[in-house]
C-alpha cells in the first residue's frame, strides 16, 4: 500500500487498486468454478452476482474445495482449519442472502489484517504446483536443497510445472522473482546471488497463486505458519498434496536435535498427514513415515499412502583441479557438524590410530551445525600436530575431487533418512565406512562399503584401520564401487513425477 | 407497504453490490490507516531515540572532557 500524507482523506487510488483487484479475483474465481464471465462488466453488481453464484456452487458442490478457493481468492489468505469450519458453520446457520453479506464482511477483516488485498490472483488449475520456498529464498545447499535442486529443474524443462514460494507473511503462494528462480533451477550454473532481505516483498504486486484441482508438491519441510495452511489445503481444497518424506528424526531421535521435540516438525507431520502421498527417500525413511501414520490412524481420519522412491546420486562433475597431493592417504568425512553425524567418534578413532603410528590425513567437509564439542576437539588435535582439517562452504567440484582423491570416506551417522555422502562416495569410486542399519545399510549392501555399529568406537577404529593397512580389501571395495551403476537424478525425477501425478487409486 | 417479489429481489441484489463497494472501501481505508499508524510509530521511535540519546551523549561527552 502506498504511503499517505497524514491528515488527508484516504487516497482514492488505493480504493481503486483494491477494488480492481477484488473484481479481478472474483472474476477469476467465477471462471474457474462456474464458467466464462461476461466481458467488460466490472460493476459491483456484476461482482456480487458472480460471487453469489460461486457461493451457491460451493453449497451444491458437497465438498469443500470451492469454499476453500473462494476464501483464498477473496481474502488473499489461504484459510486454516478454524476458518474453514467457521465459514461452513456460518452457512449452515443463516439464509443464503445473509450468508453472502457475512462472507464479505468476514473476508474483509481477514484481507485487511493479514492479506494483500491489492494483489490479483492466478488460479493454477489441473496442473502441478511445487512449493520451493526455502530453496528459492536461501543459499543453503545441504541434503534437502540438493534433492530439490537436482529434481525440480528436471521436471521444469519439459513438464507443466508452476514453482511457488510463500508470500511475505506466509499466507498464500506466489511466483518466484528471477533471482529466486535461479537458486532453484540454475544452482551452480549462474553466480550465487546474495540472499536478499526481501524487504520489498511486502509490496509485491504480482498475482498470488490459488491452486485448484491441482497437485501441490512439497519437496521441502515447511515452517510452522505454512504448515497450518498446508494442512487445511490438503484437507479442504480440491488439490491433492504429495510430499517427499526425508526422515522423522525430530520425532524418533529428538535427543539428537538442537531443540528436542520441535513443534515445527510436529506441525509438518500434521500437515502432510493430509497429503495423498508421501514419497520416502529410502526403505528406512518410508518405514518411519508409515509407522507414524499407522500410529495416528488409531484416532481415525485420513492418512497418506507412503511409497518408497529412493534418492539418486550422480558421479559428480569431473574436475581439472585436484585437492592438494599429500604423501599420506586422506580420509574424507562429509556432513554438517552435529551430534547425529557422530564426528566425535571419528576424531576419537583417528587419534587412537595416529597414536598407533598410522599416517593419514583427516579432512572434514560440511557446514557448521550445532555445538557438541567438535570444534574444540579439532582445535586440540590440530594443536598436537595431527593432520586434521575442516572445510566449510566448498563447491560441488571441490567436494567431488575430495571424494575421488581420498583413500576412503567415513560416515558413521547415528540416524539418517538417506545418507547422500555414502552413495556419493561409492559413485566416485571411493569405499566408505558407514552405519550397519537404516538407509546407509541399504546403500552399503550393494557393495563398496564396510558397515559398523556407529556406537561401537572399537568397531569404527578397526574398520578405519583395515582400510588404511589392507590394500587388498581396499582394492576389492574399489572394484565393487566401479561395478555399481548409480541411480541417476533423472531416474529419480521421472519416478517421483509419475508418483505425484498418478491418478488416485479408486 | 407490500413489495413485489421482483422488487425485493432487486433490493437484495443492490444490497449485495453495495456490500462489494463497502468491502473495497473498508479494506482500502483501514489498510491505509494501519500503514499511517505504522509510520507514526516509526517516527515516534526515532524522535524518542533522539530525545533520549542526544542528552545522554552530551552527558557522556562532558564526562570525558573532565
Amino acid at each position: 500500500m502506498g504511503r499517505v500524507v497524514r491528515g488527508r482523506r484516504p487516497d482514492l487510488n488505493t480504493r481503486e487498486r483494491v477494488g480492481q483487484a477484488l473484481h479481478q479475483r472474483i472474476r477469476a474465481l467465477y471462471e474457474v468454478v462456474v464458467g466464462p464471465a461476461a466481458l467488460a462488466d466490472d460493476s459491483d453488481a456484476s461482482a456480487a452476482r458472480m460471487l453469489q453464484e460461486v457461493l451457491d456452487e460451493a453449497e451444491r458442490d458437497g465438498g469443500s474445495g470451492v469454499l476453500w478457493a473462494a476464501i483464498a481468492a477473496v481474502s488473499t489468505v489461504y484459510p486454516d482449519e478454524t476458518r474453514m469450519l467457521e465459514a461452513q458453520r456460518a452457512r449452515h446457520s443463516m439464509s443464503r442472502d445473509r450468508y453472502f453479506l457475512w462472507f464479505l464482511s468476514w473476508s474483509a477483516r481477514i484481507a485487511t489484517l493479514e492479506g494483500s488485498p491489492w494483489r490479483p490472483v492466478q488460479f493454477v488449475v489441473d496442473s502441478v504446483l511445487v512449493d520451493v520456498d526455502r530453496c528459492a529464498r536461501y543459499n543453503r545447499h545441504t541434503g534437502i536443497q540438493r534433492v530439490v535442486r537436482e529434481t525440480i529443474p528436471r521436471w521444469y524443462g519439459n513438464r507443466s510445472v508452476t514453482l511457488a514460494r510463500w508470500d511475505f507473511e506466509s499466507h498464500a503462494y506466489e511466483s518466484l522473482p528471477p533471482e529466486d528462480e535461479d537458486r532453484v533451477l540454475r544452482w551452480g550454473q549462474v553466480p550465487k546471488q546474495s540472499e536478499a532481505l526481501h524487504l520489498d516483498d511486502e509490496h509485491r504486486e504480482e498475482p498470488l497463486f490459488v491452486p485448484h484441482r491441482s497437485r501441490v508438491v512439497l519437496p521441502e519441510v515447511a515452517s510452522h505458519e505454512q504448515n497450518r495452511l498446508i494442512q487445511a489445503l490438503g484437507r479442504y481444497s480440491s488439490n491433492r498434496v504429495a510430499a517427499i518424506g526425508y526422515d522423522c528424526i525430530p520425532l524418533t531421535s529428538p535427543d539428537m536435535m538442537p531443540r528436542p521435540g520441535g513443534t515445527e516438525f510436529l506441525s509438518y507431520m500434521a500437515a502432510i498427514r493430509e497429503a495423498e502421498l508421501v514419497a520416502g527417500i529410502s526403505v528406512a525413511a518410508t518405514a518411519e513415515f508409515r509407522g507414524y501414520f499407522q500410529a495416528v490412524a488409531a484416532q481415525g481420519g485420513h492418512v497418506p499412502t507412503v511409497i518408497e522412491c529412493e534418492l539418486a546420486v550422480d558421479a559428480g562433475p569431473a574436475s581439472n583441479s585436484s585437492t592438494p597431493d599429500h604423501a599420506d592417504p586422506t580420509i574424507v568425512v562429509v556432513g554438517s557438524h552435529e551430534p547425529r553425524k557422530n564426528h566425535l567418534a571419528i576424531l576419537h578413532a583417528s587419534e587412537r590410530l595416529w597414536r598407533e603410528g598410522l599416517r593419514f590425513r583427516l579432512d572434514f567437509y560440511g557446514s557448521p551445525g550445532f555445538s557438541d564439542g567438535f570444534d574444540e576437539q579439532v582445535h586440540l588435535l590440530a594443536k598436537r600436530g595431527r593432520p586434521v582439517a575442516v572445510h566449510v562452504g566448498v563447491d560441488d567440484t571441490t567436494l567431488w575431487a575430495a571424494y575421488r582423491s581420498a583413500r576412503f570416506s567415513v560416515f558413521p551417522s547415528l540416524h539418517e533418512g538417506y545418507g547422500l555422502p555414502v552413495s556419493e562416495s561409492i559413485a566416485s569410486g571411493t569405499p566408505v565406512v558407514t552405519t550397519d542399519y537404516g538407509s546407509t545399510r541399504e546403500i552399503a549392501e550393494r557393495g563398496g562399503a564396510l558397515t559398523i555399529d556407529p556406537r561401537d568406537d572399537a568397531a569404527l577404529e578397526d574398520a578405519m584401520k583395515r582400510l588404511l593397512v589392507d590394500d587388498a580389501l581396499l582394492d576389492r571395495l574399489r572394484q565393487e564401487c566401479a561395478s555399481l551403476v548409480p541411480r541417476s537424478w533423472q531416474q529419480y525425477a521421472d519416478e517421483l513425477w509419475d508418483l505425484v501425478t498418478r491418478e488416485a487409486a479408486a | 407497504m407490500v413489495q413485489s417479489p421482483e422488487r425485493a429481489s432487486d433490493s437484495i441484489d443492490d444490497l449485495k453490490a453495495e456490500q462489494i463497494r463497502l468491502w473495497t472501501e473498508y479494506v482500502a481505508d483501514t489498510r491505509e490507516a494501519i500503514d499511517e499508524n505504522r509510520q507514526l510509530v516509526l517516527d515516534l521511535k526515532q524522535t524518542l531515540s533522539w530525545r533520549v540519546t542526544r542528552p545522554l551523549r552530551a552527558v557522556r561527552g562532558a564526562g570525558r572532557a573532565r
